[in-house]
């Protein structure tokens, strides 16, 4: 599995790329961005296969129930960036939906729109990283009474970073639950964003 | 293309290598996920740092946009994930 990841090491990251840039003025290119992205894509897609096994060895109810939350989030993220959308009118529909179909990712999300506006990979990017934030905050408020559904908060980073606390709040069922329904939405989001914009 | 070629490597792997060897290799993936995410973030603020200034002049918008696009999937993910799961 992912190893967990620091919030603040990469929010220091964020910041030190932005001081970086406007001190330096040293520029990226964007192949070089795509080159990291796919890289991290490959990494992450082994890393499904080789814990594929977790995923096999559950039975075919809770399979169910997560499919089922995973379509609840995926239907939940687009609903979402809808309202976003007739709310603040910018940026366009398109935009809008790819931006909440990030569902947490927040690395491929700010990478894959930044290269089609930086604006977008900024919205993309950060509204990305409070989702997960706010999964840290609402989910031990939430995961007593709402354990299953309140997953659904961290959309794909259930897989990952916000694993350790849905499992001690929500127990062993609601963790194995997760790292599906994070796993999955981590296999649908790169067909997703795109397909949107 | 990445993503199934790496979960199709993946597999390969799960297969092949002993319980030792896939908890070995899955920690030095997951290592390496985790330097390919530093550095992805890192190269993000850069690239964002070229166009600051133009996000910084929309002011207030750029504020309720990240609330926004933040706040708003993420209640309606739960929303519909309670009334289909009721629980």
């Amino acid at each position: 599995m992912i190893k967990k990841f620091g919030a603040s090491t990469l929010t220091l990251l964020f910041v030190a790329g932005l001081l970086t840039g406007l001190v330096t003025n040293v520029k990226t290119s964007e192949e070089f961005l795509w080159a990291i992205l796919l890289g991290l894509i490959f990494a992450v897609g082994v890393s499904m296969g080789l814990e594929a096994d977790k995923i096999i060895s559950m039975n075919r109810n809770k399979i169910f129930r997560g499919l089922k939350l995973i379509l609840a989030t995926i239907t939940g993220s687009l609903a979402g960036g809808v309202i976003t959308y007739l709310l603040l009118g910018d940026p366009a529909l398109k935009y809008s939906l790819a931006i909440s179909a990030g569902m947490g990712w927040y690395s491929f999300t700010g990478t894959y729109l930044a290269s089609i506006d930086p604006y977008l990979g900024f919205l993309g990017y950060l509204s990305n990283v409070l989702r997960e934030v706010y999964t840290y905050i609402m989910y031990p408020l939430l995961g007593k009474k709402l354990k299953y559904s309140s997953i659904s908060l961290g959309g794909a980073t259930t897989m990952d970073t916000t694993l350790p606390v849905i499992a001690s709040i929500g127990g062993y069922e609601a963790g194995v639950l997760a790292f599906v329904h994070g796993a999955f939405l981590t296999l649908l989001i790169p067909i997703i964003v795109p397909a949107l914009t | 293309m990445a993503l199934i070629a790496g979960t199709l490597v993946g597999l390969l792997l799960n297969k092949t290598l002993s319980t030792e060897r896939n908890q070995r290799f899955t920690h030095t993936i997951g290592k390496l996920t985790l330097s390919l995410t530093y550095a992805l973030v890192f190269f993000i603020g850069l690239r964002i740092s070229q166009v600051l200034p133009d996000i910084l002049s929309r002011g207030q918008h750029v504020i309720l946009a990240l609330l926004a696009f933040s706040a708003i999937p993420t209640v309606a993910s739960l929303a519909i994930s309670y009334l289909v799961l009721r629980g």
